[in-house]
């Protein structure tokens, strides 16, 4: 199994006033597994504790109670270190997540850097390739992140993840601030890496339309609990959850065809 | 409502004219970059001194771009209502929703307190918010964006503005709110005769409400027309590129749920 998560709880203290400390329960004994080679879609409402998932799952926060094993190791065991580079991420936050003094050429090494001993010269080619594979060419290698826009620096982001051969990649809200436009473009990449390079997506979303365009099986989350999941994403139809109904009610009214526009308009 | 508009140096909009007509919804359609949150600005008034704005913008025979910045300042408190995308910066943190919402009345109205708190609550109610009278006393953190918005949609509707501009108030919501926000805004015409601007990168939520449809790309108008128009033949290549875009992703959608 690439990924297992068993039974995860997850706590915040949060402040009351001065004195009065009060424990935020985020996560409330979250199990699933990840699959070679798929991407799994985990959908909820903003709040319900998806990003904390991720946080757990990448490793750079450990769950009060309950284990997440990658390739059967467990990631917070003495031996977890050596599987770190097994997992990568991708924020919404595409601007914060890069140093704007870097270029981009130096933070595309960066995680090379760690993990492989390059020539300069190699490092180089290596990071033209990845440039390439993400649909940009290699006149970005000397430019600062603002002079990006926000789908080429997600572009950015992407290679960086891809740089060190990860096996399955978190990627929490990763289109969620660009225009609907750019967001196909940036899918239709994922979708294209997926078929090129043996790679599994944890694909982390409030929007169920891009949900349905890449994932193969979803999970519905809600306020810190999987409430339900759709194995095969063709039989998203049939969910029986009433919050998972709901999400499916709303998308399907956002979708109505824009081809019959009179039947469309919201009333 | 005519505009013509020319910025200098940097040119930011090149040489666009379009009209908003009364108790229509004209959307703005553009990907981000496009100027279209900077086109309304500019016609409020709302831009610093190194923008060189050229051209005119009439509302009611008054030329804003011309007009001194008391009459404007008026114009923007009670005629023009601005909705933004992100209603958590729209609100104080420390204060409750019916304090701020009694606090906005009281200013703009010119009404006193006990006339003012009644005015909140069927402000609330009219956005279909359940439990109006619990909603009011929560702080902004406590509740959702989409309710956010939607409490921001009711205090601009309880101005009685003339016109409404609504600058992507969709975008930060989750997508199951999206659609409850936007028919607060399709309902608004029905009931309020208010006339809006409605801006988005997303043709999706612009075609739920928008009568009339401006497409923006690089600071130009490439496409203006009636939405059934742009929407059903496009002539642009950019606006298809937009329509056909977004018609892949819903496409996969629809085919699944079918
Ligand atoms: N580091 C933290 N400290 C305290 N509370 C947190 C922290 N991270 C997240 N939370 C809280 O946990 C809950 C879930 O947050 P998050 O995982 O970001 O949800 P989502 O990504 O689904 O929007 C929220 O109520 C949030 O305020
Ligand atoms: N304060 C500013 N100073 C200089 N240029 C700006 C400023 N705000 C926006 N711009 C430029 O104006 C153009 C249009 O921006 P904007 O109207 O915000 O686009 P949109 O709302 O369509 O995303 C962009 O190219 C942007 O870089
Ligand atoms: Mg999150
Ligand atoms: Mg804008």
């Amino acid at each position: 199994m690439l990924l297992q998560v068993e039974n995860v709880y997850k706590s915040y203290s949060k402040s009351c006033g001065i004195i009065k400390k009060e424990k935020l329960q985020v996560l409330k004994g979250v199990s699933f597994k990840l699959h070679r080679s798929e991407c799994l879609g985990i959908i909820g409402e903003s709040g319900s504790g998806k990003s904390t998932l991720g946080r757990l799952i990448i490793g750079v926060e450990k769950p009060d109670n309950g284990n997440i094993f990658i390739n059967n190791t467990n990631i917070n065991s003495s031996r977890g270190k050596s599987i770190k580079k097994d997992v990568s991420v991708v924020f919404q936050d595409y601007f914060s997540s890069v140093n704007p003094r870097f270029k981009i050429i130096d933070i595309i090494s960066e995680p090379i850097r760690v993990y492989e001993k390059l020539s300069k010269k190699d490092t180089t080619l290596k990071i033209i390739n990845l440039l390439e594979r993400v649909g940009l060419s290699k006149k970005f290698l000397s430019r600062y992140p603002h002079e990006l826009s926000g789908g080429q620096l997600q572009r950015v982001c992407i290679a960086r993840a891809i740089a060190t051969k990860p096996k399955f990649i978190v990627l929490d809200e990763a289109i969620s601030s660009l225009d609907v436009s750019i967001q196909v473009q940036i899918l239709d990449l994922l979708k294209e890496l997926k078929n090129d390079i043996d790679i599994s997506y944890i694909f982390i979303t409030h929007d169920l339309t891009a949900v349905t365009y890449i994932c193969d099986r979803v999970i519905f989350f809600h306020d810190g609990n999987i409430v339900e999941q759709v194995d095969n994403i063709e039989d998203l139809k049939n969910v029986k959850n009433d919050y998972s109904k709901n999400l499916l009610q709303a998308a399907t009214q956002m979708n109505v065809r824009e081809a019959i526009y009179e039947n469309q308009r919201v009333s | 409502m005519d505009f013509k508009d020319y910025k200098d140096v940097v040119h930011i909009i090149r040489d666009i004219s379009f009209s908003l007509k009364k108790n229509h919804c004209l959307g703005i359609v553009g990907e981000s970059g496009s100027g279209k949150s900077i086109t309304c600005r500019a016609i409020l008034g709302l831009l610093g001194k190194n923008f060189n704005i050229e051209g005119d913008a009439f509302f009611e025979g008054i030329n804003l771009l011309k007009a001194d910045k008391r009459r404007i300042r008026r114009i923007r408190g009670k005629e023009v209502s601005m909705i933004l995308q992100n209603p958590m910066t729209s609100f104080d943190p420390l204060y409750s929703i019916e304090n701020q919402m009694i606090e906005t009345l009281v200013e703009n109205l010119g009404i006193s307190i006990s006339e003012a708190k009644p005015l909140c609550l069927k402000a609330v109610e009219e956005m279909n918010i359940i439990n109006p009278k619990v909603v009011l006393k929560k702080y902004p953190h406590e509740l959702s964006g989409g309710m956010l918005q939607r409490v921001m949609i009711g205090i601009a509707l309880t101005l009685k503005p003339q016109i409404i501009i609504a600058d992507e108030p969709t975008t930060a919501v989750d997508s199951a709110n999206q659609i409850k926000v936007l028919k607060e805004f399709a309902n608004i015409k029905e009931k309020y005769h208010t006339s809006m601007i409605f801006i988005s990168h997303d043709l999706g939520a612009i075609s739920k409400v928008a009568d009339d449809i401006i497409v923006m790309k690089d600071g130009r108008i490439v496409e203006q027309g009636t939405a059934k128009e742009i929407l059903n033949s496009p002539k642009n290549h950019h606006t298809k590129y937009l329509i056909d875009t977004r018609k892949s992703l819903v496409d996969r959608f629809n085919y699944i749920i079918k």
